[in-house]
């Protein structure tokens, strides 16, 4: 149940068999489509205290969609009790979906969006096509927790940098994603092999794992830019923020630059010495990462760390699942051994024109407390991004605990990028990296596709940017 | 492979041969074969999935062709609960039986005035009707959702059957057109003459005789439709209502992240297996009625 | 005359020759209730179902409309031409173009060859020379027909696999060592051809059985004396079967031609980002990234135009060919 059929509208059926044909007239016509209340939801209905900070309406509904992927939806569910408790028995009322932009695009033309959306998977909205649609979360970010902490104060740094659009945080990650190289410490321990720190090491490695018949790394098809988000996270570790910033505001030589080429080059040897299992280009990426988890095919996998809950059915017992920072090139590197690549996933908004937008933000809110969030901690074997929710012996996970372990050597010390999911490249990274990945295509074919895009995109008047600083 | 007894062949009289019986024989051996190798080709990827479908995980990955050690039915438990492939298969064949019928209805009745009533404007109108077998549906959907939502019917199964039937009405008219045209005239004469009105004369003699031709665009249409992805999945929303190819992607994408490849065949011979029994049942009829289709 | 009900290239679009004899007659209240509402009543369906979302995507194909908002703007041909100077549209049509002339003349040539081997590749006395249990080998090819596209995408999807999937299986157990972790769909060279042969292989049976029944529709009388001339089965075949179904074959090429211009929910199920350097990207996928990934509603209904069109060129290629053969036909018949 995600549509209320509106009854009132029907007195348009007469002008839509009517006069329809002209189309100036039926242009107008979706466009009216169904926006009665221009300039968007329901303002604050309910009195506004710190235990309702949006002034829910008492028994207001909340519309949530929700993506269905590897999180399911249940963490949203959870909070349904408890907003009901608050709001005067106001129902929270959850859809899953996997086609997120192809089911709610008539919604956000038609001006009746939900009041909340996990704008997530293969098939979200990119955010900067709707990033004018949506309500600032800032005074979320700033109202207390059902604990009566300020919200901003209860999360890990840097976890709302993706989530700002032209000046406004228009969207909150709710899960933290730690990415990095994943092996199974077992199997290290084992050999007496431990985790690169720079590219030579991982080369090294793979020498060793070819003499036990395995390779250094696998990939699959859907898959094949995991290995761009690898490149770009060692090249900004060797490089400095400048990587970062060049990459992130698509200028003109960014894969050019001597840290990017150098990350480059050292994969290029790793393909070129076979230390990539074959195939990948081929392979639907969860059989992929079976080979990794399951057979141990394969050494080393660069992920997130959604990794591990989304193998769990399909990893072998005692893997002891662990992660690594990102190999930089040289031991001289601009960052630290301890830096790594951490953001949010799961992006989370409130469409302005929703019916309880105050519902929305307050269903997040609830989301973010200490409760909720520890729930999804324990349930999904994943952080939020609410610290101190994962206990000491993270819930018998050894993922979770060498995350939080690389969160607290890290401190500051780690950077994001968002280029891919803002201008909807991946589609085409995954075909570059797929031919790179399998010797098809060498560095410097890979460069310039890669760079192509971004100067197409960059001088593109019809896209709009998100600068990066 | 298996000889089923002979087709009844056309009323031929017996010749006598021009070749030696071997040499007749080899022939047949070659027919044979080729279409044995095919049936093979046809039958083996089916065979192979419903062995998967009784594997694990870790069987699947690590050989194609090892038999399951122990027979996994939970696979099948597995993918019914995910994906309720139960009630998408049943609103599936509601959806497109009725749609089916509404499409052939609406498409034999424009197509029989368009082929054997002359007036002005009937160019215009056949060529109006072409063009809308010619634009990619996904572009459309969006004004149509706004269409069903002012109609009422959105996320509703009549919403759903008036959208298919209406996309799937040109092809109908279509390649109904020329099967009007081609049908005796003296016979309605005839009926005119006996006194029958222009509407009884299409219901009860015209439409009877363009059964076979009804029938083969019914078939064409009925894969079509089956098919159908983008319509459901933008016009029909509500999860209680999802149609089977709709039930499928979303089962796909679910299985892909909890890589249940076992749950993901055996969703796959769930799927095919019904479909398999109707047509196992209705084959004679079916293959009857495209054979009528052709013969005229 | 052949052939399915079809064979819409002679009449579907003109009027017809003659004029049937219904229509000469006057227009009484009865007859014109029939048209108004035979007509009235569909094309009141069509119109607002169907041609009007198209005219409205048509005008947006002139905005520069994100998909998203309640407002558009007028940005007149821009679109159109920024597809000129797209090199990934361009080869997005390429590769449509190419499944465009390799699907259908491939399920044909197939589905009629082994219509063939059925109707009278057998060892039987009469002039029809069909083959013992064709019903069985019917019954087998039809049924890829009623199996769901996505399913079969998902089937092929696993059977292509590089380690664990049957074809490589197969050839590997065969000693072609070189096959082993082989990537069909992840291979240049072999990506669309994997493609084409999932789409043919879920077709060629449907084909074949309405092949057989249009050919069992020639008259025997007319194999008969291609047997007294002393005609081959494979002459019998080219210069009898295949003209005397004519009408079926332009019909299948019409709607097979507009299947593989489409061919989306196939590839969506094999691969969903364009294969190995974009070669199997087609522009349906293009379409629905550009409109949904990419938020340029604008630009997708451009691509959706030219799309249109093309398919628009196409029928009217194969049906005026058909024409054209026809009429020389039936001149050479009078001749």
């Amino acid at each position: 149940m995600s549509e209320s059929t509106p009854l009132q509208r029907r007195r348009f059926l007469g002008l839509a068999l009517a006069g329809t044909l002209l189309p100036a007239a039926t242009a107008a016509c979706a466009a009216s489509g169904g926006g009665e209340e221009p300039g968007g939801g329901s303002g604050p209905t309910g009195e506004v205290s710190d235990q309702n900070p949006f002034g829910v309406a008492e028994g207001a509904a909340v519309d949530a969609v929700i993506f269905d992927g590897g999180y399911g939806t249940d963490y949203v569910s959870f909070v349904a009790a408890q907003y009901a408790d608050l709001h005067g028995g106001g129902t929270l009322t959850v859809s899953p979906s996997t086609q997120i932009a192809q089911e709610l695009q008539p919604r956000f033309v038609g001006g009746n969006p939900p009041d909340l959306v996990d704008n997530s998977g293969a098939n979200a909205i990119g955010l900067a096509t709707i990033a004018a649609q949506l309500e600032d979360l800032t005074p979320l970010t700033e109202a207390k927790n059902t604990d009566g902490e300020v919200i901003a104060d209860t999360l890990y740094p840097g976890m709302l940098d993706d989530g700002t659009y032209d000046g406004r945080l228009v969207q909150l990650n709710y899960v933290l994603t730690v990415y990095g190289l994943w092996y199974s410490k077992t199997l290290f321990d084992a050999n007496g092999w431990t985790a690169p720190a720079t590219w030579d090491d991982a080369l090294a490695l793979g020498a060793a794992a070819r003499e036990q018949g395995k390779y250094l790394f696998c990939w699959g098809k859907e898959a094949a830019s995991y290995y761009l988000t690898l490149a770009v996270d060692s090249a900004v570790k060797e490089g400095g923020d400048e990587v970062r910033v060049a990459m992130g505001n698509l200028e003109a030589d960014a894969w050019s630059h001597p840290a990017v080429q150098a990350v480059l080059g050292k994969m290029a040897e790793a393909v070129q010495a076979g230390y990539f299992r074959p195939g990948g280009a081929g392979t639907q990426f969860t059989a992929a990462q079976a080979q990794w988890s399951q057979a141990q095919e394969a050494l080393l996998y660069p992920s997130g760390s959604w990794i591990e809950n989304e193998m769990k059915s399909q990893t072998a017992p005692d893997f002891q699942m662990t992660c690594a920072p990102p190999p930089s090139v040289t031991a001289g590197a601009a960052m630290p051994a301890a830096a790594f690549h951490a953001s949010a996933g799961e992006p989370f908004v409130v469409p302005s024109r929703g019916a309880n937008t105050a519902g929305g933000m307050e269903v997040l809110r609830l989301m973010l407390s200490k409760e909720a969030a520890t729930n999804f901690a324990r349930t999904k074997l994943s952080s939020t991004i609410v610290r101190d929710t994962v206990p000491q012996d993270a819930f018998g996970s050894t993922a979770l605990a060498s995350q939080i372990a690389m969160l607290d050597a890290a401190g500051e010390d780690t950077y994001t990028f968002n280029f891919n999911d803002v201008y909807g490249f991946t589609s085409q990274n995954n075909v570059l990296w797929n031919g790179f990945l399998s010797g098809q295509l060498d560095v410097a074919g890979l460069t310039s596709g890669l760079q192509q895009q971004f100067d197409q995109t960059r001088e593109d008047s019809g896209i709009t940017k998100v600068e990066v600083s | 492979m298996s000889a089923v007894t002979s087709e009844p062949t056309r009323s031929a009289p017996a010749r006598p041969e021009r070749r030696g019986p071997s040499g007749e024989r080899t022939v047949a051996v070659g027919s044979h074969t080729v279409l044995g190798i095919w049936a093979v080709l046809v039958l083996l990827p089916f065979a192979w999935t419903v062995v998967s479908s009784f594997k694990t995980n870790r069987e699947i990955f690590a050989s194609p062709f090892s038999l399951p050690r122990e027979w996994r039915f939970q696979n099948y438990v597995d993918a019914w609960n995910t994906a309720g492939i139960g009630s998408y298969f049943v609103n599936s064949v509601v959806v497109v039986a009725c749609a089916l019928m509404l499409t052939m209805l609406m498409g034999a009745m424009s197509a029989y005035v368009l082929a054997r009533f002359d007036f002005r404007g009937r160019t215009v109108l056949r060529y109006l009707i072409v063009a809308g077998l010619t634009f990619p549906v996904f572009l459309a959907v969006v004004p149509l959702f706004f269409i069903l939502q002012q109609l009422g019917v959105l996320n509703t199964l009549p919403g759903l059957i008036l959208s298919y039937a209406a996309y799937a009405y040109p092809f109908t008219v279509f390649f109904l057109l020329s099967f009007f045209e081609q049908l005796p005239g003296e016979i309605a004469e005839a009926a005119a003459i006996d006194g029958a009105s222009e509407w009884r004369t299409f219901f009860q003699v015209m439409l009877p005789m363009a059964g076979p031709g009804m029938a083969a665009v019914a078939i064409l249409n009925f894969v079509g439709l089956w098919n159908q992805f983008l319509l459901p999945v933008v016009l029909n929303s509500d999860r209680s209502n999802y149609v089977l190819t709709q039930g499928l992607a979303a089962f796909a994408s679910q299985a892909g992240y909890d890589v249940n490849f076992g749950a993901l065949f055996a969703g796959s011979v769930m799927t095919v297996v019904p479909v398999l029994v109707v047509y196992l049942v209705f084959q004679r009829r079916l293959q009857g009625a495209v054979s009528a289709g052709g013969l005229k | 005359m052949s052939a399915l009900p079809g064979a819409p290239g002679r009449t579907a679009v003109r009027g017809a020759a003659r004029p049937p004899a219904a229509s000469r007659r006057r227009w009484t209240f009865d007859r014109v209730s029939l048209v108004v509402v035979f007509l009235g009543v569909p094309l009141a369906l069509y119109l607002v179902f169907v041609l009007y979302p198209f005219t409205q995507a048509a005008w947006y194909s002139l905005t520069s409309w994100s998909g998203f908002t309640a407002t558009q703007e007028f940005i007149g041909l821009e679109n159109y031409r920024r597809l000129l100077g797209d090199g990934l549209f361009l080869q997005a049509i390429g590769n449509s173009l190419s499944l465009l002339v390799v699907v259908p003349a491939v399920t044909l040539v197939l589905s009629f060859a082994l219509a063939c081997l059925l109707t009278f590749g057998g060892s039987s006395t009469g002039a029809v020379r069909g083959l013992s249990g064709s019903s069985f080998y019917r019954v087998v090819s039809f049924f890829p027909y009623v199996v769901p596209a996505i399913v079969v995408g998902i089937i092929f999807g696993r059977v292509y696999d590089p380690s664990a999937g049957l074809l490589n299986g197969v050839l590997t157990g065969l000693g072609l060592g070189r096959f082993q972790d082989f990537a069909w769909l992840g291979e240049p060279a072999t990506a669309l051809w994997a493609v084409i042969v999932v789409i043919v292989w879920s077709f060629v049976g449907f084909y074949m059985v309405l092949f057989v029944a249009s050919i069992r529709a020639i008259p025997a009388e007319i194999f008969e004396a291609a047997r007294i001339d002393g005609a081959g089965r494979f002459r019998t075949a080219v210069f009898i079967a295949a003209p005397g179904i004519a009408g079926s074959l332009r019909t299948a090429y019409v709607y097979l031609g507009i299947f593989a211009l489409d061919a989306f929910v196939f590839l969506a199920a094999m691969n969903p980002d364009g294969g190995p350097g974009n070669s199997t990207l087609v522009i349906t996928q293009q379409i629905f990234s550009t409109a949904f990934t990419q938020g340029r509603f604008g630009l997708a209904c451009a691509m959706g135009v030219v799309l249109a069109v093309l398919t628009f060129v196409f029928t009217g290629l194969v049906l005026g060919i058909g024409q054209l053969l026809a009429r020389r036909g039936a001149k050479e018949a009078r001749a």
